[in-house]
């Protein structure tokens, strides 16, 4: 028997437990009972645990946190957008949720599954600073939020075409309000755009004692910029002309395709300076 | 009414002011940045030339590649074009900023009034309770509550039969977005001054070597152009980095010796730095760098003022210059110092710096040794079992030394600076390479930029407005307490009604907590007709 190292078995449990909430949450949409949201809150949680644990187990092995590499970088990202899903729904128990967020996660977890899997001690010597911690996660975080809200810009689509034809029954049931779908959208955007610009700042800082120049227009910076210029229209858009609603949902989805191009399509086809390993 | 004037001086005022033409900047300025981010910038012709052919096919890429230069994509951050839309950008959120910043600052100020209880009904939050006290009871309970979440109750109106209690928290709040765009545009002013009073060099220093100047990027210099550029560096250096010792020496003016400078890309740093050594260490049986080292010395008027290791990150600083460990490498040619540390078995140590081929003895033996190889990377190749070179960088530094012993004959071993355990001679005493000095140079990164506290100060500036802007909200309240009989029970109507710049949802979690905490302190209360 191949001895399987115990991350990997964290790993591949917490990607099993997400997907199997993926399929009861689809499923659910469609003929779930009242309690189907429970369900897929518990795998979860408890995938959730497992997946912490995989990525301590790296922290500990790595001596730094394991983002080093797009497996783990993918990883961890699925890991902070479950963070926001759990807190969410803990605060605003939004049912059926999870059908939305939960198809996202396990998407990043599949693609973070692929890439190469080894953990490095060695770290380049550009990441041995604390900014390396303070700018990730915030990034990470920022980019979370923005996953949720594109998740809820998706229900809200959904729900807003139940309400146009006038179906007023099976699904729209299940989902939340229109108003209260288009409110926590606006309020993750205004979580995740602050946390983006306090990623890109540290960004700035760290650059700046790492490289003696705080902006070099590497293909990173500029498309975390682009990300930044979208979501802030999205908020003068919204502010200023009063898009809402739909509009505001479809721009929350657009730009959250800008994020993952940021975070994989730089890393894969543009090079950079942020192409450490 | 009179009919308002528009000159042009409106026209374009409003043409700034616009919201629309800031939607078109952010759009224009997202989509154009894409450019940059697949052609290389700044980059040899051959390159892009390469990654257009694959677009364009191999016939037309080099025409698709000249109009590319024309229209400013081969540096596009800076072309004219990108630079005006930084401007608009700029000049947008300026005016917009300074249009609605009045009206903003009326709001923060407008004095709250007392309202009709069927407007309070209609706003944004609202919540209804009933509770069985007295007025003066329940108005006391309401205002000791509202205090202690900060809402200041300035002033109250009595209405018939009614009392109406009214406040405000966050007006300043409202300010928020501006701070943003303040620090927006203190960010410019930082980089409109770095660009201007800064500069961004690069110095590679061999072990040893002294320089009083940067290299800053120039355009392609010709040879003869090269070979003057030489010579000049080389009196700069005899004048001890003087610039007008240089100037008379060189027999120019200082004007003509600036111009010339500004040309070939050469930045006198005003002192002189020298590399003392540089070294490299590599996680443990990996040739994957943990860090690069440099000891760099400032040299001002024959005195030595400053003396640090830099690594990455960690970089010095003197008189506004700043050094960073950037990279390393080999300089062509050199020949270097061998730096051994020599121990015998009675625990005598020595260091010696020898040449190549030098001799030296192992104190208190008569065993003699001779340096007669080097290797910068040594490894045995996994086929053949040889001994190899595979790479021309000192990743794995060896010394080859031929011994000759009265008791142990004549015989040749390598010692390996990363292992140590190789130096070990079979009678007990031990050569540790150190060093091999002088062959390797260290790669800085050499700037002053006199904008980047800005940049910070605007970074600060920027994360409270952020703050301020998302997570704070200016908040109105009216209550109207308005007394109850029915038959013997006395009781008290409470209607609250509010609304918040944002958020609205804690905004109504708070007016339910501010409310519960009141109708607690009151004894045998129960909330009525929630709604």
């Amino acid at each position: 028997m191949l001895p399987i190292k115990t991350e990997t078995l964290f790993f591949e449990l917490a990607l099993t437990l997400y997907f199997i909430a993926t399929i009861i949450g689809v499923i659910g949409l469609f003929k779930g009972k009242k309690d189907t949201f429970k369900s897929i809150l518990v795998l979860a949680i408890i995938g959730f645990i497992l997946h912490t644990a995989n990525i301590a187990v790296r922290y500990i092995e790595g001596g730094h946190i394991p983002i080093t590499n797009l497996h783990e970088g993918a990883s961890f990202f699925s890991w902070c957008i479950v963070v926001l899903f759990l807190l969410l729904e803990y605060r605003y128990k939004i049912r059926l949720l999870g059908s939305f967020i939960m198809p996202i996660v396990l998407v990043l977890m599949l693609s973070s599954s692929m890439f190469p899997r080894g953990i490095s001690p060695s770290l380049n010597p550009v990441l041995k600073s604390y900014w390396f911690g303070i700018h990730t996660i915030l990034a990470f975080l920022g980019d979370a939020a923005f996953a949720m809200a594109a998740g809820i810009g998706v229900m809200y689509l959904i729900q807003e075409r139940y309400v146009k034809s006038k179906r007023l029954s099976g699904l729209f049931q299940k989902l939340p309000s229109l108003q209260s779908l288009d409110e926590i959208n606006y309020r993750l955007i205004s979580l995740g755009f602050p946390l983006l610009t306090l990623a890109i700042i540290t960004g700035v800082i760290w650059a700046n004692t790492a490289w003696g120049t705080y902006w070099r227009w590497d293909p990173k910076e500029v498309w975390s910029l682009i990300t930044w210029l979208i979501y802030a229209l999205v908020l003068h858009l919204r502010l200023t002309v009063g898009w809402r609603g739909k509009k505001a949902a479809g721009l929350s989805i657009i730009g959250f395709i800008l994020v993952i191009f940021t975070f994989f399509g730089v890393n894969l086809l543009l090079k950079g300076l942020h192409a450490f390993v | 009414m009179e009919k308002e004037k528009t000159t042009i001086f409106d026209k374009i005022w409003d043409f700034f002011a616009s919201v629309r033409l800031t939607i078109v900047v952010f759009i224009a300025l997202a989509s154009t940045s894409i450019i940059g981010t697949i052609v290389e910038q700044r980059a040899e012709p051959a390159t892009n030339i390469k990654l257009l052919a694959k677009f364009f096919g191999d016939s037309t890429a080099p025409t698709v590649y000249n109009i590319f230069v024309k229209l400013g994509f081969m540096d596009m951050y800076h072309s004219w074009w990108f630079v005006s839309l930084l401007i608009l950008f700029s000049v947008n959120l300026i005016i917009c900023s300074i249009e609605r910043l009045p009206k903003t600052w009326r709001l923060v100020k407008m004095p709250l009034r007392p309202l009709n209880e069927n407007v309070i009904k209609t706003l944004p939050v609202k919540k209804e309770m009933s509770i069985k006290t007295s007025l003066n009871t329940a108005k006391d309970e309401v205002l000791k509550s509202l205090s202690s979440y900060r809402y200041h109750v300035l002033a109250e109106s009595a209405e018939e039969n009614a009392v109406q209690l009214y406040s405000q928290k966050g007006g300043y709040t409202r300010l928020g977005l501006y701070v943003v765009h303040l620090s927006i545009i203190l960010i410019f002013i930082g980089a409109i001054i770095g660009a201007r009073f800064g500069f961004n060099g690069y110095l590679n220093l061999p072990e040893g070597m002294s320089a009083s100047y940067a290299f800053l990027r120039t355009e392609p210099l010709s040879q003869a152009e090269q070979a003057e550029r030489e010579q000049m560096l080389d009196i700069m250096e005899s004048s001890q980095g003087d610039v007008s010792l240089t100037a008379k020496n060189l027999g120019i003016t200082q004007d003509i010796l600036d111009a010339k400078f500004k040309k070939y890309g050469i930045k006198p740093l005003g002192f002189t730095i020298i590399c003392n050594w540089f070294n490299t260490e590599y996680y443990s049986q990996t040739d994957m760098p943990q860090e690069f080292q440099s000891e760099l010395v400032i040299i001002e008027n024959d005195r030595e003022v400053l003396k640090k290791v830099i690594e990455v990150n960690h970089p010095l600083t003197y008189k506004g210059i700043t050094f960073y460990q950037s990279s390393y490498g080999m300089v062509p040619n050199a020949v270097g110092t061998f730096v051994l540390k020599v121990r015998s078995t009675t625990g005598a140590e020595e260091t010696l710096n020898l040449k190549f081929g030098q001799s030296f003895m192992i104190p208190g033996t008569n065993t003699r040794g001779t340096i007669v190889d080097f290797s910068p990377a040594l490894a045995r190749d996994p086929n053949t079992g040889k001994l190899i070179t595979y790479s021309e960088n000192m990743v794995n530094p060896a010394v080859g030394i031929e011994f000759d012993s009265p008791n142990a004959g004549r015989f040749t071993g390598w010692i390996l600076k990363r292992y140590p355990e190789t130096g070990v001679l079979p009678d007990g005493s031990q050569i540790k390479f150190l060093d091999y000095w002088g062959v390797e140079y260290t790669g800085l990164q050499v700037s002053r930029d006199p904008g980047v506290w800005f940049i910070y100060v605007a970074s600060v500036i920027m994360a409270i407005g952020l703050y301020v802007a998302f997570f704070m909200s200016h908040k109105k309240l009216w209550i109207i307490l308005r007394p109850e009989t029915s038959g013997e029970k006395v009781s008290v109507r409470i209607t609250v009604g509010g609304s918040a710049s944002k958020n609205r949802l804690a905004f109504e979690r708070e007016i339910e907590r501010i409310l519960s905490k009141a109708s607690r302190t009151i004894e045998g209360l129960r909330p009525v007709g929630r709604e």
